[in-house]
């Protein structure tokens, strides 16, 4: 997989390979995000195609009680373990939820993320895959979404592309 | 899906629109309810309906509604005996000191209520105030002749905001008077959150423990600080030890001077062990209780397996008992889990040996198994993108999960062979010539190796080369059923609409075809494939449909259970059932699969003989292995309905029909003792035709707590058997009463404003109808005399709460709340052109997510301080009072 991290100010895009997960090493250690040294901006968690968000959207967690909500939903899937592993003192989680659909085959990944600096609004770009028209999918109701970790900073604003037309937007 | 959403905005559109009608005058808060805005014709881009958490009252004089010309209550106002309300006090009126005048608050310092008591019950309250501090409230609990029984203020300085009375047990039940009174201080408003839970839970949790039968005159025993040592060391424990069972548990029988009789009985050993576990130094005592279950009702998940009651399997598994056996059922599909230890242990014994070269049908371009491409491993590989649910060991489990093995639910066809045969690769994706090779591998030579496939799968267009697949392997015998789709469309779906196929629609645990099942003339019947959205047999439990699965474990994927929802849910149930009569007419096939159907041997009948959602209607496994016993031999009883689901509201007594089914000559006795909690009153009618009626005894039904029995009408026919009937009930009290106060349904901005609140866009007002909230905005797209529920093109939260103490701000701690689509987990919408977010369901109530019992200082959101009410321009404004009504 591949994710493409673009140097804010410069226009020079720069391509990370990942492994395993998607890090945005590549940003956290370029010289236009302001983030404490070596911090990394975003990173891709977990995927899962049950979440049991039924809308598209943003659920931004900065507390266990608010995580746990989002672990008691029915209808969902997804690896827990690697969520309650995170240390929400240094991370927030963002789940990025796809909705509702009809079919298996759909996912989200994170590509992207850039920030000016802590102060200023965090942009993440996700991709959405779905199967094409008259594809055979299996035929189970899923509600995919993709959870990343973000710096534990007052971001004023989280914008995530790839989801809809327009950005969504959150203010955490 | 289209067709329906609009039609549901069309209904809401017209509701509003008659809801505003009546109201030029100041709306009636108790009064039947109803909208405030007129909404002229126009499309409505976001709609639904507003549910209220059971048991939810209002205080009747709150500062909103006081401020629209309310008087305080004079007389106490009346609550059931379990209620969550929330209220206003203020010892004075005043205004909030600033300019607007719309945020005045008046005067109400005292509230009274009238409560049902047992001894020792206890109400709670909570209180908030605007002030850090905050005016002091006393709750005091008193006789109807106004006799103080107790009181207690709260102590906001040293942050003691709650207070509690309970009755004292020397008083006798009945109704008692509850004051919640505000003490003078300034700013003076208060709101507040008052509780009450009747009795205990006890029938509930009760339910939730089986009935395991025991070793009588043993038991497991624990001793703390005893690790090692034998427990008959210990005088404190009247027992003998028989065998240690780790380093902590000793078996223990108990000594022979505690039987009452010669024999050791149940009782005596119950009484011995609660003795056991009142002697110092016994962490636990618990029977030795036997491993006796052999059939699916005993599986671990069973009860929570509602889709078998509900297409009658229990009275099948009475035909059938050998669940299927010698029949292979093929699931073409993503394969099947499979872990350190082999197959997932709910399915392995189940799976053919050995499984047949060349399983695994999943092209390279989509396979992410390793090797990439066609192999001879059907196990699924899990996804590469996304966590994975195993969706054909989920199918697979449907069909044939052991109902003897004490482990997770049961199969349909327990007894039956599995061919797990892999043709859809990442993410659940396959092609259709994957998928017609697999066909005609499994059916389209002799002998075949399968015979029932298994497709929930679909999407396809109509292919002619799949047609003829199936074609060949249906003229080979083979019987084919597949999944109808979930587009919620009559669009015909393949396979599903395939001739020679048996296409299954969805329904929910009510039998009603699920929302976003596919429907149409291509619709054969129907079978359970869950709703997440609906609990329509009151377990508590969204109705999924439970079976085997896999998570991520701490040593990669791991066997598991999980809840789904689909057609593919629903196909499995039918290629279960057909299995078992397979089992019983080895020469069963499509065609006479297909004219029992069409008779109605096979289904619960539908008006009018079939209808596009439902086919020949849904599954009755009962009936249909009836049908397949040709010179049936056996006799047995059946219940239609299969299970019993009663209300105290709708449906508070219910007859069942026992049906005899096979052998008509034999003898039939039935026991008339059938065993029967208290709530439930049983007769049986024991001379043709046989029936049950059951009744609920509401006065031993705790109100709005749902409980679960299950009867066992034995009789003797062929032999001695027992009809199980499932009974789910619900002394419903309140459902029409429920009432959390006026509503505002608000479209907020996402960014705050200049004072860092989160304000209307686009706002509505409402009372409750029939405990519901409905709701609808309209595109303000720039036309003269937009209104506030016109909403301009953005992103927005969409929120609705009640503003009880009139400050302009909904959804404060002690005032109702609902978010979108969870409450304390908002998602933003966009609204645009082409929004059509109609038929939104949201709940409101007091209750936060964050807020606990055991935290109840914790706030949801640092910093959050509720959805700011849309400022009305002063033009806009008849008199200032009425602000409640204008927002």
């Amino acid at each position: 997989m591949i994710a493409v991290c673009r140097k804010v100010g410069s226009g020079v895009p720069v391509v990370i390979l990942l492994a395993g997960y998607l890090l945005m090493a590549g940003c956290a250690s370029s010289d236009v995000v302001e983030t404490e040294p070596g911090e990394l901006l975003a990173r891709q968690v977990i995927q899962s195609a049950h979440c049991g968000l039924s809308g598209p959207g943003l659920a931004y967690v900065q507390t266990p009680e608010r995580l746990q909500q989002l672990l008691d939903l029915p209808a969902q899937n997804i690896a827990v373990q690697q969520l309650r592993q995170v240390d929400l003192e240094k991370e927030h989680l963002l789940f990025v939820t796809l909705g509702e659909k009809p079919t298996g085959g759909y996912s989200v990944s994170l590509v992207s993320a850039n920030a000016e600096n802590t102060k200023s609004p965090l942009q993440l770009s996700v991709v959405v895959r779905s199967p094409a028209p008259g594809t055979m999918t299996t035929q189970v109701i899923t509600s995919a979404c993709v959870v990343v970790a973000v710096p534990a900073h007052d971001w004023p604003e989280i914008r995530v592309s790839g989801i809809r037309d327009k950005d969504l937007v959150l203010n955490p | 899906m289209a067709y329906r959403t609009n039609r549901v905005a069309s209904v809401l559109a017209i509701s509003l629109t008659l809801g505003a009608c009546g109201s030029s005058s100041p709306p009636d808060e108790s009064g039947g309810g109803g909208s405030d805005v007129l909404l002229p014709p126009a499309r409505i881009v976001v709609a639904g309906s507003i549910d209220i958490e059971a048991n939810t009252r209002v205080d009747a004089d709150t500062a909103d509604g006081l401020i629209l010309g309310r008087l305080p209550l004079t007389e106490p106002q009346l609550l059931p005996a379990s209620f969550i309300l929330a209220g206003y006090v203020s010892f004075k009126e005043d205004s909030r000191g600033t300019s607007s005048p719309f945020d005045d608050f008046p005067k109400d310092p005292e509230d009274h209520f009238r409560v049902p008591f047992e001894p020792g019950e206890r109400l709670s309250l909570r209180t908030f105030s605007e002030d850090a501090d905050g005016p002091l409230v006393t709750l005091t609990l008193r006789r109807l002749d106004g006799t103080e029984l107790e009181s207690q203020t709260t102590d906001p300085i040293n942050k003691l905001l709650s207070a509690s009375v309970s009755l004292p047990v020397t008083e006798t039940p009945g109704d008692y008077i509850v004051v919640v009174s505000a003490g003078d201080f300034d700013p003076p408003p208060v709101r507040y959150v008052l509780s009450k839970t009747a009795g205990t839970q006890s029938l509930a949790l009760n339910l939730d423990w089986p009935r395991h039968a025991f070793v009588p005159g043993r038991a497991i025993v624990a001793m703390a600080g005893h690790e090692g040592t034998r427990v008959s060391a210990s005088s404190q424990v009247p027992g003998n030890a028989v065998r240690s069972l780790d380093h902590q548990h000793w078996l223990v029988a108990m000594p022979a001077n505690r039987l009452s009789k010669q024999s050791v009985n149940e009782q005596d050993t119950l009484g011995w062990i609660d003795t056991l576990r009142q002697q110092p130094g016994v962490v636990s005592a618990t029977p030795d209780y036997l491993v006796s279950a052999q059939g699916p009702l005993d599986e671990p998940l069973y009860p929570k397996q509602w889709h078998y009651d509900l297409i009658n399997m229990p009275a099948a598994w009475q035909l059938a008992p050998g669940g299927g056996t010698g029949i292979k059922v093929a699931v073409l599909d993503t394969g099947l889990f499979k872990g350190a230890s082999g197959w997932h242990p709910d399915v392995a014994a189940n799976v053919v040996a050995p499984v047949p070269a060349g399983a695994d049908f999943v092209s390279a371009e989509f396979d992410n198994d390793v090797p990439p491409g066609r192999d001879n491993d059907p196990r699924d590989p899990g996804n590469a993108a996304g966590n994975n649910v195993f969706h054909g060991t989920h199918v697979a489990g449907t069909v044939v999960a052991s109902a003897t093995n004490q482990l997770g639910g049961t199969g349909v066809a327990f007894g039956a062979e599995l061919l797990p045969v892999r043709v859809l690769g990442e993410g659940g994706i396959g092609s259709s010539t994957d998928l017609i090779d697999a066909i005609r591998w499994v059916g389209a030579s002799t002998p075949v190796k399968a015979d029932i496939i298994n497709l929930s799968l679909g999407g396809l267009p109509k292919i002619p080369a799949l047609q003829s697949a199936i074609d060949d392997v249906v003229a080979n015998g083979v019987i084919v059923v597949a999944a109808a789709g979930n587009q919620a469309s009559s669009s015909p779906a393949y396979p599903a609409a395939a001739e020679g196929v048996f296409s299954v629609s969805a329904v929910d645990a009510g039998g009603s075809l699920a929302s976003y099942s596919n429907f149409g003339s291509w619709i054969d019947l129907a079978a359970p494939g869950g709703d997440v959205r609906r609990d329509a047999n009151l377990d508590g439990l969204a109705d999924l449909v439970i079976s085997a699965s896999a998570s991520l474990g701490p040593d990669g994927f791991e066997p598991d259970y999980t809840g789904l929802q689909g057609t593919s849910m629903a196909a499995p149930h039918v290629a279960g059932v057909f299995a078992l009569m397979k089992s019983l007419k080895p020469d069963l096939n499509a065609g006479t699969l297909a004219s029992w159907l069409a008779a109605g041997q096979l289904t619960t009948p539908v008006a009018g003989g079939r209808s596009d959602a439902l086919g020949y209607g849904v599954i009755d496994s009962g009936k249909a292995i009836l049908a397949a016993i040709e010179n049936p031999s056996v006799t047995i009883l059946s219940a239609s309905p299969a299970a019993i689901s009663l209300s105290s509201e709708t449906r508070p007594f219910q007859t069942i029909e026992l049906q005899v089914l096979g052998d008509q000559t034999n003898s039939l006795a039935i026991n008339p003792a059938i065993a029967s909690p208290a709530w439930l009153d049983v007769t049986l009618s024991s001379v043709p035709p046989f029936s049950i009626t059951v009744a609920l005894d509401e006065q031993a039904l705790e109100p709005d707590v749902p409980v679960r029995t299950r009867l066992e009408v034995n009789y003797t026919t062929d032999s001695a058997r027992v009809l199980e009937i499932p009974v789910v009930a619900e002394l419903v009290t309140d459902e029409s009463a429920r009432n959390a106060g006026r509503h505002f349904v608000l479209l907020v901005y996402t960014e705050p404003n200049a004072q860092g609140q989160l304000e209307a866009a686009a706002q509505l007002s409402m009372t409750a109808i029939n405990g519901t909230y409905q709701f609808g905005f309209r595109l303000d797209d720039g036309r003269q005399g937009a209104s506030f529920a016109d909403v301009p093109p953005g992103d927005y939260y969409l929120v609705a709460g009640t503003d009880l103490d009139n400050d302009g701000i909904i959804c404060q701690s002690g005032e109702a709340c609902a978010e979108y689509p969870v409450t304390g987990m908002r998602e933003v919408i966009t609204v645009d052109e082409s929004t059509d977010l109609t038929g939104i369901r949201m709940a409101t109530g007091y209750f936060r997510p964050t807020i606990s019992a055991a935290t109840p200082d914790v706030l949801p959101r640092p910093g959050f301080t509720g959805y700011k009410l849309k400022e009305p321009h002063s033009n806009d404004v008849v008199a200032p009072k009425t602000i409640g009504a204008e927002r």
